[in-house]
């Protein structure tokens, strides 16, 4: 059980700071109190992990087959890279981290499965394109709906703030089935885990991040969705939930703040403003380097550092 | 199911049907005031009595105004709608202001009609009180979703260049006089405040009008 530690760690960390990317602008703009959005999410998460968190464990586990010592240094280099990355406020996604690590012990070991990783990369830069497309889709049918609500200004606004509690929850759910596998993945590759338990003990630890450590980091991040207004921050989580969603279906875990910002520029481009700096832009980039890279150099430090003996 | 959400939602909103009813009250008064004295053409107790219920009419918008701020700030609705609100409100409560300060001006400068003024005078009052009704119907429209919302405007930016034409017409009439020279001064600013409501209404339907066009997705 102790082997666990660094996924716990690790699934702390994630949810800690993807809870912004789920609540939020909702929170932020006190739509909702911090403690039902957490739990709200909490709940979605840990079902998402357990119905749908199978097939993204089984792509990272298939990348190479890892013993626990394998299991608990990849694990290690990838929370130690997010913890790294997120401290020196570098964009980080934790499926990339997980990912580079993994990298770096089938290298090790001389035994990675290309097609998976490739598969792994290609959903990657399909993140904030998949954000982009469902806000473009979305956009256009919902406004429509909106336009022609028979409503008043003040069941409008309720039917917003439900529909944004509605999409965080529906969000949280695919957070817990696409993020799960970053988090106990490997374990069920190093025979530690069965499926079933990995998904439970991932979607906890995302959860237990959630309760514990997200509100400063939700008020941080959710203040800059709350710049939107209430019908496209809908939109931008809307989009974000479907992107992650769809590739929980495919079985690779991606970064919900990568779909955010693809939500973002989606609806950028529909109203012909810049949502995005291109600095953001760059960063993720560049992220998309860095981030893989350094849970892959991590890794190997790590499986050094471990083969080092005391010799008096 | 998401009662939990909207408890302060719910008193935001009877809060503003009431805030509107009470400047439509404050409206009404100042209209009967304004027909009592251009009648009399001074003060007499009636028209001390209608400042009084204008006053109090307006004293009462104010309450329920900080009420409503209250409810705001403790992050009732959602902040686009929240700021909206606010920005509103600080517009039309000017308009029960003017109507006080129109009327105590009156009563405590004591100013006297001479009957040459009162025709325009008359026409200034029902423009202003025309472009009020306007500005209220305007804001029911934009929180019903009206299609009428915003399109109010053109009507009430006409009848303001109308209480402009009127507000010339008389200060020319009142300085081509021969009359005390404090007496045109006074009569001119009572001229001129008369004119602001028609101001004042117009500036809330340019608000309105704004927040229209922004809520349209």
């Amino acid at each position: 059980m102790f082997s666990l530690l660094s996924g716990v760690l690790l699934g702390w960390s994630l949810g800690a700071n993807d809870a912004a990317n789920l609540f939020g602008s909702a929170v932020c703009s006190g739509m909702i109190r911090f403690w039902r959005a957490a739990l709200l999410a909490s709940c979605f998460v840990v079902l998402g992990a357990v119905l749908e968190g199978r097939t993204g464990i089984q792509t990272l586990e298939s990348l190479t087959p890892l013993d626990l010592r394998l299991a608990v240094l990849s694990s290690l280099s990838a929370a130690v890279t997010v913890t790294f990355m997120t401290l020196l406020r570098l964009p980080v996604s934790t499926s990339q981290a997980v990912v580079g690590s993994i990298v770096g012990a089938g290298l090790l070991q001389n035994d990675l499965y290309l097609g998976g990783l490739s598969k792994v990369v290609l959903c990657w830069f399909g993140t904030p394109l998949g954000g982009i497309l469902f806000a473009v889709a979305l956009y256009p049918f919902l406004a429509l709906l909106y336009n022609r609500c028979p409503y008043n200004l003040f069941r409008m606004d309720k039917v917003v703030r439900i529909a944004l509690v509605v999409a965080g929850c529906c969000c949280s759910f695919a957070l817990g089935a696409n993020n799960v596998a970053n988090v106990t993945a490997v374990f069920v590759g190093a025979g530690q885990l069965d499926v079933y338990s990995a998904t439970l003990v991932g979607g906890a630890s995302i959860a237990f991040g959630i309760l514990t450590f997200s509100r400063g980091v939700m008020k941080t991040v959710g203040r800059d969705l709350v710049v939107l207004d209430p019908f496209c921050a809908l939109i931008v989580i809307l989009a974000e939930s479907l992107t992650v969603q769809v590739y929980a279906l495919v079985g690779v875990p991606v970064s919900t703040s990568q779909a955010v910002i693809g939500s973002v520029l989606g609806i950028g481009i529909l109203k012909g403003v810049q949502t995005i700096q291109r600095r953001t832009l760059l960063s993720i980039l560049l992220g998309w380097f860095v981030t893989p890279m350094a849970g892959f150099l991590l890794f190997f430090a790590f499986s050094f550092l471990s083969h080092l003996r005391y010799v008096p | 199911m998401f009662g939990f959400l909207f408890r302060k939602q719910k008193a935001v909103e009877e809060l503003l049907a009431e805030y509107l009813h009470s400047v439509e009250i404050a409206q009404q008064d100042f209209a009967r005031a304004m027909e009592t004295y251009l009648e009399t053409g001074g003060c007499c107790p009636d028209f001390e009595f209608l400042t009084a219920e204008t006053h109090k009419a307006e004293s009462r918008s104010d309450d329920i105004q900080e009420k409503m701020i209250r409810f705001l700030f403790e992050k009732a609705l959602i902040p686009e709608l929240r700021g909206d609100i606010l920005i509103l409100m600080e517009a039309v409560d000017e308009v029960p202001d003017q109507f006080d300060r129109v009327l105590y001006g009156i009563l405590t400068q004591k100013i006297v009609l001479q009957d040459v003024v009162k025709p325009d005078l008359r026409e200034l009052v029902a423009v202003s009180m025309e472009t009020c009704s306007f500005m209220l119907e305007d804001i029911r429209a934009l929180f019903e979703r009206s299609e009428q919302a915003g399109r109010i405007l053109t009507r009430v930016d006409q009848l303001e260049s109308h209480g402009d034409h009127i507000e010339r017409r008389l200060i020319t009439r009142i300085f081509e006089s021969d009359w005390d020279p404090l007496q045109k001064i006074l009569l001119r600013d009572l001229t001129l405040a008369l004119g602001d409501i028609a101001d004042l209404a117009l500036s809330v339907c340019r608000q309105v009008n704004l927040i229209t066009v922004k809520r349209r997705v």
